[in-house]
């Protein structure tokens, strides 16, 4: 016996069907075995990968049939215009066209000679589509490709986790990542990593590059290949091996040209030399916690990796880790597992570890987690727009339908059959189906383009989106979808019209329009969902704009420095170059003031431990946390902040002088609750391991300053304490000048003074605090703007239906209505009974579509900020609206109908 | 739009000119592939994906579709046949492909033409980088 393929599961019967739609020479030499191979791939792939690979090749597989059918098609459509034509009395019997290439070529006459349909149809279609495949080509490059690294599903982060200090994730300190290192099982690799900044020298000059400083194995973890050379190995961590570095793709082309010989060759970093290793390829991302906290992947950044030999550190929590389980653990079990760890630390380092916990994350949750909720909230809403633009065809094709009876008659009283009429409507469906594809995955391939450029957002891997095999797959299952519909439209009671068609002065067979004026309520409904979403995400968007800052943020420029430590190796040189520096662009003569501060007022990057004198330690596990920040004297004045209680910093506050701190006031309402803040004493070691004990360990608290949201304006404010420049200097500061007018205008006059003061010094970013607040609000403009824009595609579509299918019903109704108005009917009941009829679909779809949008509303809870998702403004403005706009769209057909002559119209009947 | 397709099928109406072995080349990659696959014995479609697959380390996957469609064109150009003779257990809706004489020729052509490129890119490159290699 012959061995059989097995029991084919729902993708083998998916692909069968695929197969069936092959011309029929193809598919009868090839289709049997096809079916069979993809039966067998299916198989082999199902047992040898994980879900989402599965998928990847589900996908591959669809496209690739799609492309095949195209061509197959083609070619069989071109060889039959090309054989010359039989006599007639040759043709088999009942004129049969044999091929779905005939029915597509009649089809586009057809469609020619009815341009006003086919062109709404297909721009809806476009449209719809477009969308579609532009939000489909984001969804896919973001949440669904895997990472570009070795089976990355086995790939996860560790955090800290502090709970009871409302810090879920906390950076890693180097001591408990060596603990977990040597008494977790459950990794096959662990490694540090943290972000750094290196000055590079070249014939140019000194200019900033980005890097990771990262432990042993970090590329061990990621299984990451090399493009050129080799990674980070273990002997480059030796403390007498030669400084080694890898190179990122882009930081390779741009800085080197792509010159393969620079493997092996020295580069000056920091100004001491290293040796360039391995260059990396390009879909492998930097992996670095941004200042906010995100994981930073952009591919073109560039960037270095430096190995860096882990010393043990309580107190600096400034790393991310990184992990690869083992072979058949799960992630519960690593979970579990590091629970146990985490509890065991906290007996053996009680001062340190006392309710620390720790987390583990799949590192693709890492990098997509923040912006799953936008682009699945995006998704639905392309959905919701899609079906509305396919009812909206529905009901053209619809009205077309009850128009083309007489057509429909006539061709079934010359033999054709119900099969081969319902054949010719698919052959339509098929063509506008393509068209609307053709004109929308262009329009979809600059929608990936132009929505990131229309506002700027740093979504993960947002720029790698694209017409993607997936995305065609979806575009290619959208287009059969559609043809489906626009044939299953046109066949809907194809019975009743072969039979009636010809009967002189037959009224529509769907003169009630019931199913139409159905599908304009589900247009409504869908419609009002999609409205109100989009008002509740717009008003929170408006809401999170009108959050104060805490600071002035406008025209305030931000040069971020970067000093060499070997150059600036002596306290003095530094502070002293911030003193001439900010003297000399204050006297400039378009700027206010000017400062200098660690970090500049939109970023939290460095969180340290203090104590407070002559208040009790903490208990363990309670203990004493802020934001740490270095300003010089005249900072709060630069940026507008309120003082609020005692004085600003002052140029006396030097190292000599008593150490100085003032705090916001978050950090009284959180230590020193119930005691003047003035004269506390803090104790904190801050920027010791650069200086030693140069600078001072104890601040007395001299002022108050009010809270700024450092990490964003939806974010709660945060304590924090700042000490003076002076006395706690650190080599990567932010120098903040007020201007009087565009802040740009006055860069040149600042960098020809930075370049007289230190012509080596590199500037490594120049921006505006308005900008930065302006790109830390861009994912919620995002979501709120794409989100409108749909919303009001979908009602522009609902309007258009619904005065479409009242306009039309009104015509087929006008012998109704003369003979009313003959038998005395009024005009202005007419109208009103017209518009009553046309008003009740969209009624009903408003109401079930605000019932509906209070349900769908709760799922973007997480995206509103201080919106709530049932506001009864929003659900009584927006349907009021638009049900407004449909009575305007109702009445104007309604109008026009009242004001016919009675007489003219049972004349012509 | 016939012209499109006339443009489409040039490769095949080039190919019934007097030299039909140069008239191929260059051979497409698929081809290629397929032809070196079914050089050595006769395989059935889905053992030509598996071995192409394995032989190129996966960096060239023929998904079903379109190697039916290389098949279907390199049968209608000759450069591959059906053959017969199968084993005994076989599943009856496999077909075997052989390697036509013509096909033979063709591949043979085509892999001194890719050999004498390589040895052309192999000159171009700077000494230095020669000796290191």
């Amino acid at each position: 016996m012959n061995p059989r393929p097995p029991s084919p599961g729902w993708a083998d019967a998916c692909f069968r069907l695929l197969v069936s739609l092959f011309p029929r020479d193809f598919r009868r030499t090839y289709g049997a075995e096809i079916s069979l191979t993809v039966s067998e791939t299916l198989r082999k792939e199902r047992a040898a990968r994980g879900w989402v690979e599965f998928r990847i090749v589900l996908a591959r597989l669809t496209a690739d049939f799609g492309v095949r059918l195209a061509i197959e098609h083609w070619r069989r459509f071109c060889t039959a215009v090309r054989t010359p034509k039989r006599p007639i009395d040759s043709r088999p019997s009942g004129g049969r066209m044999s091929t779905f290439g005939n029915d597509l070529r009649y089809s586009l006459r057809r469609l020619l000679k009815s341009p006003g349909y086919s062109a709404v149809a297909i721009m809806t279609l476009a449209l719809a589509m477009g969308a579609n495949a532009t939000i489909f080509g984001f969804v896919d490059a973001v949440l669904l490709q895997p990472l570009p690294f070795q089976q990355p599903e086995r790939l996860v982060s560790l955090w800290e986790s502090l709970p009871q200090r409302s810090l879920p994730r906390y950076r890693v300190s180097s001591h408990d990542f060596l603990q977990w290192q040597s008494q977790s099982r459950s990794f096959e690799e662990m490694a540090l990593y943290r972000r750094a900044s290196f000055l590079m020298r070249n014939s140019d000059g000194v200019s900033l590059i980005y890097g990771s400083q990262v432990s042993r194995g970090f590329f061990q973890v990621l299984k990451a290949q090399p493009l050129l050379g080799r990674t980070l190995t273990g002997a480059d961590f030796a403390a007498d091996a030669q400084p080694a570095v890898v190179l990122s793709h882009a930081a390779w082309v741009r800085r080197f040209s792509a010159d393969p010989a620079i493997i092996g060759a020295s580069i000056t970093l920091s100004d001491s030399p290293w040796t360039v290793v391995g260059v990396m390829p390009r879909q492998i991302l930097p992996l670095a916690h941004e200042a906010s906290g995100e994981l930073l992947i952009s591919r073109d950044q560039e960037w270095i990796w430096a190995p860096w030999p882990i010393l043990p550190n309580t107190h600096s929590h400034v790393h991310g880790a990184l992990a690869r389980l083992a072979s058949g653990v799960s992630l519960e079990q690593a979970a579990a597992e590091m629970d146990t760890v985490a509890q065991r630390l906290e007996r053996e380092f009680p001062d340190s570890n006392r309710g620390v916990g720790v987390l583990l994350v799949p590192l693709s949750q890492e990098i997509s987690g923040a912006v799953e909720g936008t682009l699945l909230a995006l998704l639905a809403a392309v959905a919701m727009l899609t079906l509305i633009a396919c009812a909206n065809v529905a009901n053209l094709t619809l009205l077309r339908a009850d128009s083309r009876r007489r057509e429909i008659a006539l061709r079934a009283a010359l033999g054709a059959g119900r099969l081969r009429i319902l054949r010719q409507f698919l052959a339509e469906g098929a063509v506008l189906a393509l068209a609307g594809a053709a004109l929308g995955l262009p329009a979809a391939l600059a929608g990936t383009r132009l929505l990131p450029a229309l506002s700027p957002v740093d979504i993960p891997r947002l720029d790698e989106a694209g017409l993607s095999l997936p995305v065609l797959a979806l575009t290619l299952g959208v287009c059969l979808a559609v043809m489906a519909m626009i044939g299953l439209a046109s066949g809907l009671r194809l019975g009743e019209r072969m039979e009636s068609g010809l009967r002189e002065g037959g009224r529509g067979v769907s003169a009630r329009f019931g199913l139409q004026r159905l599908l304009v309520a589900a247009e409504t409904g869908l419609a009002v969902v999609l409205l109100i979403c989009a008002a509740l995400l717009t008003s929170s968007f408006q809401r999170l704009q009108a959050v104060d800052p805490g600071f002035e943020a406008g025209d305030v420029l931000v040069l971020t420095l970067l000093h060499s430590p070997e150059r600036y190796s002596e306290m003095h040189r530094l502070t002293e170059f911030y003193e001439r520096l900010l003297e000399e662009v204050a006297a400039l003569p378009d700027v206010l003031s000017a400062s200098a501060s660690y970090d500049h007022p939109m970023e939290a990057n460095w969180t340290q431990g203090f104590g407070i004198e002559g208040v009790p330690p903490p208990d363990p596990g309670e203990g004493r946390l802020a934001l740490f920040r270095t300003v010089s004297p005249g900072y709060f004045r630069t940026m507008g902040l309120d003082l609020i209680q005692g004085r600003s910093f002052r140029p006396g506050d030097g190292a000599d002088a008593p150490g100085a701190a003032i705090v916001n006031q978050s950090f009284v309402d959180r230590f020193l609750e119930g005691r003047n803040p003035l004269g506390q004493r803090l104790t904190a070691r801050t920027t010791q391991w650069q200086w030693g004990d140069e600078i001072p360990n104890t601040f007395d608290i001299v002022g108050v300053v009010g809270d700024v949201k450092f990490s964003g304006l939806a974010a709660a404010s945060q304590p924090a304490y700042y000490l003076p420049f002076a006395q706690t200097p650190q080599f990567k500061m932010a120098l903040l000048v007020r201007t009087r007018s565009d802040p740009m205008e006055s860069l040149p006059a600042i960098r020809s003074k930075l370049r007289i003061l230190d012509p080596e010094l590199p500037l490594a970013q120049i921006d505006t605090i308005e900008n930065i607040l302006y790109r830390s609000v861009a994912q919620p403009r995002f979501g709120s703007l794409t989100i409108g824009l749909f919303a009001a595609a979908a009602w522009f579509m609902a309007t258009a239906g619904l005065w479409g299918v009242l306009s039309h019903a009104t015509r087929n109704r006008l012998h109704e209505i003369g003979l009313r108005m003959a038998l005395g009917a009024g005009r202005i009941r007419i109208f009103a009974h017209l518009l009553s009829h046309g008003m009740k679909p969209a009624l009903a779809g408003t109401l079930l579509g605000a019932a509906s949008a209070l349900a769908v509303s709760r799922l973007l809870n997480s995206m509103l900020f201080e919106t709530d998702p049932a506001d009864p403004f929003i659900y009584v403005l927006v349907p009021a609206v638009l049900l407004g706009v449909a009575a305007a769209a109702c009445a104007l057909p309604a109008r026009s109908a009242a004001r016919t002559d009675p007489m003219r119209v049972l004349r012509r009947e | 739009m016939i012209y499109i397709n006339q443009y489409l099928e040039r490769g095949v109406m080039k190919r019934e000119c007097n030299e039909p072995v140069r008239s191929f080349l260059p051979l497409r990659p698929n081809w290629f592939h397929i032809l070196v696959s079914v050089a050595r014995e006769d395989r059935h479609g889905y053992a030509i994906m598996q071995e192409v697959g394995e032989r190129t380390a996966g960096a060239l996957r023929l998904w079903p579709a379109t190697l039916y469609g290389s098949i279907r064109r390199m049968s209608e150009a000759g450069l591959i046949g059906e053959c017969q003779g199968r084993p005994r257990q076989d599943d009856p809706r496999r077909r075997y492909y052989r390697i036509s004489p013509l096909g033979r020729a063709v591949l043979e052509a085509e892999a001194s033409r890719l050999e004498h490129l390589a040895e052309m890119a192999r000159a171009a490159r700077p000494k230095a980088q020669r000796s290191s290699t």
